[in-house]
Formats: C-alpha cells, structure tokens, sequence
C-alpha cells in the first residue's frame, strides 16, 4: 500500500490544503518549526485510525462540517480514496470513514481494515509513521508482529529448541556434579564413601574388646541374682515390722472388749423395735381423742346455723316470672324517657316537612305525587338537558370565533389599505410588476459594469503582451553575443589549425572544422524559428486585441440605453439595485398580507353561518327539553338547575317522611309495651311484698333482691347438709382406728414377756448394751484386716506380737530398713554395670562386620566412577552444543536483522557492521568493526537513533515483501 | 567438536571448567582431565550418540 496523495479540508492549521503525486521513491516535506509537518503525519494517522482524544486536539478550531480529509493509496484493490470526517472537537464525538473504490462502490470502517490488514495502530505507529518521540521506543515493539521479524532466530532443529536441550544437558551435568557446588549424586556419593571408611576403622578397634567383656558380663549377671534374692527377704521382714507395729493399739482394744462380753452372760429374744413401736401407737391413739373433741364442736355450731335459716317457698315458686322480668329491667327504666324524645321528635320533624313543601309551591298533594317520580322518568330528563347545553355552548363558541375572526380580517384590510396608500398605488399586481422589471434592469446594468471591467483589464494584458512580442521579436542580445562569440571562436580555431599545420588539418582539424559547420547552421535555423514564432504569437494577440474592442463598443452602448430606461434615482448602480431588491422583497411580502386578508375575511363569513346553525339547534334542544317535562308533570318553564334542585329537596321530604311514618310506629310499640309494668305489681302482692306506687322499676328491684336472698339461703343450707354428712363418715373411721390400735397394744406386749409398758423398756435397755459390745468387736477385726491387707496370715502377726513391746518393735523396723536400702543401692548398681556391658556387646553383635563394609564401600566406589563418567560424557556434550549455540547465533539470524544491518554498515561506514539477537532473549546487540558485541544500550544517541530508523526501514521491507 | 577431535586427535580434554572450586584441589581434579586415548575415545562417543538423541525429534512409534 502506498499513499499518492492527500487532501485535508480542516485539521490543524490547515484548511483545503490538497497535495497530489507523490512519487514511488522518497518524498521530503520540509519546513521550519510548527510549519505544520508533525500534523500532516498526526493527520495520516487519524485518516487511517481514527480521531483518537490525543488527535482530537487537531479539531478544536475546525468547523464540525469541515474536519478531516482524504488520503489517496494505492492498494492491492487498486487505486482507493479513504476519507475520514469528525462530527466535532469534543472527545466524545463521532466520526465517519467513507472508502471509496474505482468502480464508485463506497464503503465504510470494515473495508478499511481490511485495506490495512493486520497492521495495527501501534505497529502503524512505531514502524511506518514513525515520530521523534516513537523513534527512540523500540521497546514498544514487544509482543507485536515487528518483534516476531526481529526476534524470532530459528533455534533448533524441527520442533526441537537447541536452547532447552543445552539447558536440560547442563540440568543432568549439574544433577550429577553441581558446579556451583550444591548437592548432587556425586557429592552424596563421596560422602557415603567417607563415612563407610570411618566405619570400618571404628569396627577394628572395638572387636578386641568383645572377649573380655563377655566375662564382665557373666560376674555381673551372678552378683546380680544373689543381691535381688537378699532385697526381697529385707522387703518381706521390713513389712512384717510395720503390719505389727501398726495392729499392736487394735489388738489389746480387742481382748478387753471380748472380757466385756462375756461378762453379760446368755442374750435374750426380745423384738428390736418393740418399745418404739409401742410409743408409735400411744402418740397415734392420743391424736385421735384430740380430733374426736373437736368434732363435737363443729357438729353443735352446725346444727344450730341450720335451725337459723328460713325458706319463703311462694317466692321460690315465682323465681321463674321474676327471673324473666329481669331481662326487662333496664328498658323498663328508660322506657318513660323514651316515649317523651319521640314525641318531641315527631313534632319538629313535621314542621320541617310543611316549611319544604311551601318552600316549592307544592301542595301536599303535588309533593306526594314527586315523591312518586320513578328514576326512569328522572333520566329521560338527563338527555334533553345535556343536548340542551351542549347547543348552548356551540352557540357561545361560534360567538367567540365569529368575533375573533371579523376583528383579524379587520385589522388585515386596514393595513392592507395603508400599504397601498404607502406605495401610491391601487392595484398591488401592478405595482409589483413595475418594482420587478426595475430590478431586473438594474442587475443587468451592474453586470455590464462588471463585464466592461473585466474585458478592459483584459485589453491591458493584450497590450502589455503584445508589447512583449514586439520586444522579444529579434533574439536576444545575449543570445546573439553567445552564439556570435562561438563562431567567431570556432572560426580563429580552424584558421589557427589551419596556418600552423602547413596547409593542410592535423589529426583533430577535420573533426573541429566538422563541428564548426554543424554548429553554424544550428545557429541560423534557430534564430529563423525564434522569428518566426514571435511573428506568429504578435499576430494572434493583436486579432484578440480588435476582437475585444469591438465587443467593448458592444455593451457601452447597451450600458448607454439601459441608462436611459432606467427609473431616476441616486447614488451608485450597486446601491440603487440594493434598494430596489429590499422593496420588491417588501412588496413580495404585502402580497401575503393581502392574501391573510382575504383567507381571514372567508373565515369570518364561514364563522357567521356557524352560529346561525348553533342558534337554531339550542332553540330545537329547548323544545324537546319543555316536552320532556311536561310528559313527567312538572311546570314547562323550570330550567334544569331548578329541576336539579328540586330532585334533591324530594330525596330529602321523602326522608323526612318515611322518619316521621317511623317515630310514629315507635311511639305506639312504647305505649303498648308499658302496659305490660302492671304485672310486676303482681307479683309483688303474690310474694307478700310491699311494692312503691307506680314505679315498676323499684318493684321489680325489690323481686330481684328477695329472690336473690332466697337462693343464698338455699345454697347455705345444701353446704350445711353435705358438711353433716361428711363429719358423720369421719367419726364412724375415727372410732374403728380406736379400737384397732388398743388391739395391736395388747399383742405387743403379750410378744415381749412383758406385763406392762415399763417392764418392756428395761429389757430392751439390757439387751441395746450386748449389742453395742458386739458391734465394737467387729469394727476391730475389720481394723486389724485392713492393716493386715492380706500381705500374711493374722497368726504370723500374732507370733511377731507376742511378747513384743511397741518400742521393741519400732527398732527392729529401722534395722531392717537401713539393711534394705544398702542392698537396694548395691543392686541398682550392678544393673547398671550390666546394661552397659549388654549394649557393649549387641554393637558388636549387631555389626554386619568388616566384610559387609567392605562391599558397601566398592559398591559406592563403582557407583562413584560410573557417575564420574557420566559426568564427563555430559560436559563434553555441552561443550560441543555450547560451539552449536554460537555457529546459530552467528550464521541463522532472522532477515530483518540481517536487512538492518546491511543498512546500518552503509550508514555507519562500516564503523558497525552485524545487528544480532541471542537464541534465549529478546534482546539487540550490535557488532563493531572489530567483530565486538556491543549491547544497545551502550550505544551513541545518534547511533542509536541510526539502529532504529535501519530497523524499521528493514520492517517496513518486510511487511512490504509480505504484500501490505 | 567432535569431528575435530576424531580429524586431530590431541592428548586430552580438560573439563575442570565444570567442576566446583571447593573439588579443584581434591580427588576430583584428575578426574576432570580425561588423557587415556581409549577412554577418550569412549566419552566422545558416547557424547556424540547423547546429543543426537537430544536433538532428535520423537517420532511416531513404530
């Protein structure tokens, strides 16, 4: 792809700038500083990528309409016009791309990107349309399709990367002997082999001890055997000391206690719990006469609270009618006060009545009879009064327009009257007419003048170029000079040859005098066609000359006549042709007035004719509405605000009569339910009462209070009855558990031996002391057995007692403990002396021997020269991949490198010759005239900056052999 | 390398530029230099045969 041309219609400092032809090889735009080139090359960029916010900068002083441009490119489609335009200078407005084809086809966005193909905005950026600032950024190449060309070395062979098979072979050689001295196989090995070799030394030394420790071992193992034997005989009497000194106190308590006993004699058979069992029944049998005199008291108070009470049995036989006047009782109170409000009641709600009827003019008669309007007859009414009100309306909106439109076309013809006066005219056509034939005469007078200008201007340019003919008719003086200097020259040559050659031309004479002669007739033919042609172009500019003449004399007479026909006036023509357009222009505008006017004046007329039709339908909807009333029997003349009036003062007599029609129900129901009182009076005589005079509300609270005595008194008397019958139950049980008791007394007694309750008691003393004895001599033994804790038979202890004294028996212990501890010391001791012997010699007998070291150690020294050997075969392996390395590095770097280079020896003389990337980095190195590596970094500014402009140039090759 | 080597034998290959400096003055230093012909001929064989078989693709099994 390659950019022919541009056009930008705003963007920048320029408007309409258009640069067309560029040519194929290198196009150089120069210019002072902010002349504007950094902004054709922001512009290339926004054409092909859009307005980005940094770009849009570009369009702050643009018009909307007018910003961005084209860019013309020859592409693989052909020859193709992108253009771009941006809606605004906002950062966030929009922009359209237009592609347009050969064959006229346009397109938009897609088709761009597809002319650009897989060149993005950073690559188009940092390779094509490189700035200053991008130039020094190579690294912004990384992870883009350059970086790819750049760094993308062939490193191995097929799918096999050379980089990561050195990087695994040293992996293995380090597995093997690290070099940087870390763990590895050998490093193991070599201490393995160490520590087997101290091993077997060590070995050596302690098998000459094995012997005469054995013998050790077996003295140890007998003075061992007799020392534990002696330690357990100590244990044994040591123990027996303490059981004996520890029972002593418990058994001289035991031999005292059995003399005791014994000197009670035979024990008696009396039961155990015969005096508590006798106490038993006297408390029991003491209770009981307690409840029984507290019995005879309850039953006397009983008797005589029930002899107390008296029963009224006729008022008994009433309680049912009496029960049902207490239902009755508070509406009998409020029944007087009742009847008195509904009097008063009915009084004011017929004068209310009478004062609404006479407020209508309406009999009693006529209001009943409203009353009876039906609600279908009440919305037959509905519909001729809306029809009714709705012409009304029309009628006041035909009004109104017939006002608004007569007062418009008013105004209209008023000022359509001045207008004419203003311009002195009675036709307003005609007038029109004659302004319009002035203005068209006025801008052909003003186009003569602009047309006579022009062709006398162009008469002075015939005259100065017929001039200039006439001056340059003969040849220049200096032509002249020239070309008479060099036949005179030319001729002295071939005379001077000629003289001094004896007669005849030396080797160059004959070609000079050839020369000579040829030059000479150049000489004549040019200066005959120099004549000629000035003869012929002065004859041409003087035939324009007369033509235009001619034509000048032409349209000053046009100019003369138009003068005379034009109307009079002042000032210059462009003046009067200005003046004469503005009053047409007004009289143009006095035309649409006078057409308001008439519109306005035909509404008007069509207004009237409205309301003359709104009228006559309120009249037809006020006659339907007069027979809708009387067809109902009310008055023809009432309005329908009045009808609507009266409809709703109806509802409200009817309410008031249908309230009357029931307070004078309620009324009656009061005066016949006060005759029912007289019954409560009644009663009262019947249940021997004395009742108030005429107020049965008292009488009947008297009834309710009689009554309600008479049934406490009942309930008093059912709870006497039931406490009798309980208290007689309970004395009948009270009685039998009397006799039960004395009859297990006498059966207790009779038990025991005894005659009486004291005789018991001091038998069953005697025989509570043989029993505590008893207990006691227990409690001993199970003492004595306890220290004993089965350690020995009691007799053995009975033997160490006899005839021992405590303080005989606490110095024999410590003996024998003093004793058990030195054994027990001399034992610990040879136990220990016999471990250490035992584990002396199971090292010994553990070891797997000389021998059995001595194979570990060749196993580990073959497996040590096995490794050595690999190692070796591994580090000759890399040092022979490590040469392969630097014969990739130097003969297999990609084409765009090798490209820059041969860019860069030019431009740097050969002072730098090879641009180079290592097989494991994405890095540059350049090689100096001396062959020496030199990183990128380290470089000149200016060597740099020569780097980077080789390898984009070495790029821009690249994707150019790939077609984009 | 090795071509050379086979082209013009020489009388040993030092390989101590591999071995860590704390085996520089111990046994290991001998072993580095490799100077019997025929063991020498052995290693770079044998290194040979490794290297190739490193650099060989994997093909499909047969």
């Amino acid at each position: 792809m390659r950019i022919k041309g541009l056009r930008v219609d705003g963007f920048g400092v320029f408007r309409n700038l258009e640069i067309g032809g560029l040519s194929e090889g290198l196009n150089v735009f120069y210019g002072p500083n902010e002349a504007g080139k950094t902004t054709l090359m922001q512009f290339v960029r926004s054409v092909f990528y859009g307005f980005s916010p940094e770009r849009r900068r570009y369009l702050a002083a643009v018009d909307a309409g007018q910003s961005g441009g084209m860019l013309q490119i020859v592409a693989a489609e052909g020859r193709v016009d992108v253009v771009r335009r941006a809606n605004g200078g906002e950062p966030t407005g929009g922009e359209s791309v237009t592609v347009n084809y050969p064959d006229g086809t346009r397109q938009g966005e897609p088709a761009l990107k597809t002319i650009l193909g897989s060149i993005d905005e950073h690559l188009f950026n940092h390779v094509f349309c490189v700035g200053l600032r991008e130039l020094q950024e190579l690294g912004t190449l990384t992870d883009t399709q350059a970086a790819t060309m750049l760094y993308h070395m062939s490193s191995g062979l097929g799918s096999i990367s050379l980089i990561d098979v050195v990087r695994s072979l040293e992996e293995a050689r380090n597995r093997i002997l690290d070099a940087g001295g870390g763990p590895c196989e050998i490093s193991r090995l070599l201490e393995q082999r160490n520590r087997l070799r101290a091993e077997i030394e060590q070995i050596g030394r302690i098998s000459h001890d094995f012997g005469r420790l054995s013998g050790e071992q077996a003295r140890v193992e007998r003075d061992l055997a007799m020392l534990e034997e002696e330690t357990r005989r100590l244990r044994h009497e040591v123990r027996l000391a303490e059981i004996a000194a520890a029972v002593q106190p418990l058994w001289l308590q035991r031999d005292s206690t059995q003399r005791q006993l014994a000197a009670f004699g035979p024990a008696e058979s009396i039961p155990e719990d015969a005096v508590h069992r006798l106490e038993a029944i006297g408390d029991r049998l003491g209770k009981r006469r307690e409840y029984l005199s507290r019995w005879k008291a309850a039953w006397s108070k009983l008797c005589h609270e029930a002899r107390a009470l008296k029963v009224n049995e006729t008022l008994e036989r009433l309680a049912p009618r009496i029960e049902a006047l207490r239902e009755q009782e508070g509406w009998l109170s409020t029944l007087a006060a009742r009847s008195a409000e509904l009097k008063a009641e009915i009084e004011e709600t017929e004068a209310r009545f009478a004062l609404q009827r006479r407020q209508f003019g309406l009999s009693e008669v006529g209001a009943n009879q409203l009353s009876g309007l039906s609600t279908s007859a009440i919305q037959a009414l509905r519909r001729p009064a809306r029809a009714m009100k709705r012409a009304r309306a029309a009628v006041e909106e035909a009004q109104k327009a017939l006002a608004q439109e007569e007062e418009r076309a008013l105004s209209l013809a008023e000022q359509v009257e001045k207008d004419l006066q203003a311009w002195n005219a009675d036709d307003l056509q005609t007038a029109l007419e004659r302004q319009g034939q002035a203005v068209s005469q006025l801008r052909r007078r003003a186009q003569i003048d602009q047309r006579l200008e022009q062709m006398v201007e162009h008469q002075g340019q015939l005259e100065a170029q017929a001039h200039h003919l006439i001056d340059n008719q003969v040849m220049p003086t200096w032509v002249m000079l020239t070309m008479g200097g060099t036949f005179i020259a030319g001729s002295v040559l071939l005379l001077t040859l000629a003289i001094y050659s004896r007669g005849g031309f030396s080797y160059w004479g004959w070609p000079l005098a050839i020369l000579w002669i040829i030059g000479l007739a150049a000489i004549v033919s040019t200066k005959a066609v120099w004549e000629r042609a000035s003869a012929r172009r002065l004859t041409a500019c003087r035939r324009q000359a007369s033509m235009l003449e001619a034509q000048v004399k032409e349209i000053r007479r046009e100019r003369e006549h138009l003068d005379r026909n034009l109307p009079p006036g002042e000032g210059s023509i462009q003046q009067r042709l200005r003046v004469a357009e503005k009053e047409l222009a007004e009289l143009e505008a006095f035309v649409g007035r006078d057409a308001q006017r008439q519109a306005a004046q035909s509404s008007a007329e069509s207004a009237a004719e409205r309301l003359e039709r709104a009228k006559q339908a309120a009249s037809d909807a006020q006659k339907r509405w007069r027979q809708a009333l009387v067809s109902i029997g009310l008055p023809a003349d009432l309005v329908p605000a009045q009808v609507r009036d009266l409809l709703s003062q109806n509802e409200e007599m009817a309410d008031l009569r249908r309230r009357l029609e029931h307070r004078y129900e309620e009324l009656k129901q009061r005066n016949r339910e006060r005759e029912g009182a007289r019954r409560i009076a009644d009663l009262l005589a019947e249940a021997g009462l004395v009742s108030p005079p005429d107020n049965p509300a008292a009488g009947l609270s008297l009834l309710r209070r009689a009554l309600a005595e008479q049934e406490t008194r009942q309930k008093r008397l059912a709870e006497l009855r039931s406490k009798a019958r309980r208290l007689r139950r309970k004395r009948k049980r009270v009685d039998k558990s009397v006799r039960q008791l004395k009859s297990y007394r006498r059966r207790l007694l009779r038990a025991a031996g005894a005659a009486d309750e004291n005789q018991l008691r001091s038998r069953v003393m005697r025989l509570a002391e043989v029993n505590g004895l008893r207990n006691r001599l227990l409690g001993i033994d199970r003492q004595i057995e306890a220290a004993i804790g089965g350690y020995c038979p009691s007799e053995t202890i009975a033997e160490a007692l006899q005839g021992q004294s405590a303080e005989t028996l606490r110095g024999c212990r410590q003996a024998l403990v003093e004793k058990l501890a030195g054994a027990e010391k001399a034992l610990r001791q040879a136990s220990e002396q016999r471990g250490r012997f035992a584990e002396q010699l199971r090292l010994l007998s553990d070891d797997r021997g000389p021998a059995a070291r001595q194979l570990e150690m060749n196993t580990v020294e073959r497996q040590l020269a096995d490794a050595l050997h690999r190692w070796r075969v591994r580090a000759v392996a890399c040092r022979t991949l490590a040469d392969l390395r630097a014969a990739y590095e130097r003969d297999r770097q990609p084409e765009t490198l090798q490209e820059a280079s041969d860019y860069l020896q030019r431009m740097t003389g050969g002072r730098y010759g090879r641009v180079w990337t290592p097989l494991d980095e994405d890095v540059l190195y350049v090689d100096d005239r001396e062959g020496n590596p030199r990183s990128v970094e380290i470089l000149s500014h200016g060597t740099r900056e020569q780097l980077f402009i080789c390898l984009r140039l070495a790029l821009a090759a690249a994707f150019a052999r790939r077609g984009r | 390398m090795i071509r050379d080597w086979h082209e013009q034998p020489r009388a040993e290959i030092d390989l101590t530029e591999y071995l860590p400096e704390s085996y520089l003055a111990g046994s290991l230093s001998a072993a580095a230099t490799v100077s019997d012909e025929q063991e020498l001929k052995r290693i770079l064989a044998e290194a040979a045969m490794l290297g190739v078989d490193l650099l060989t693709p994997e093909g499909p099994e047969s």
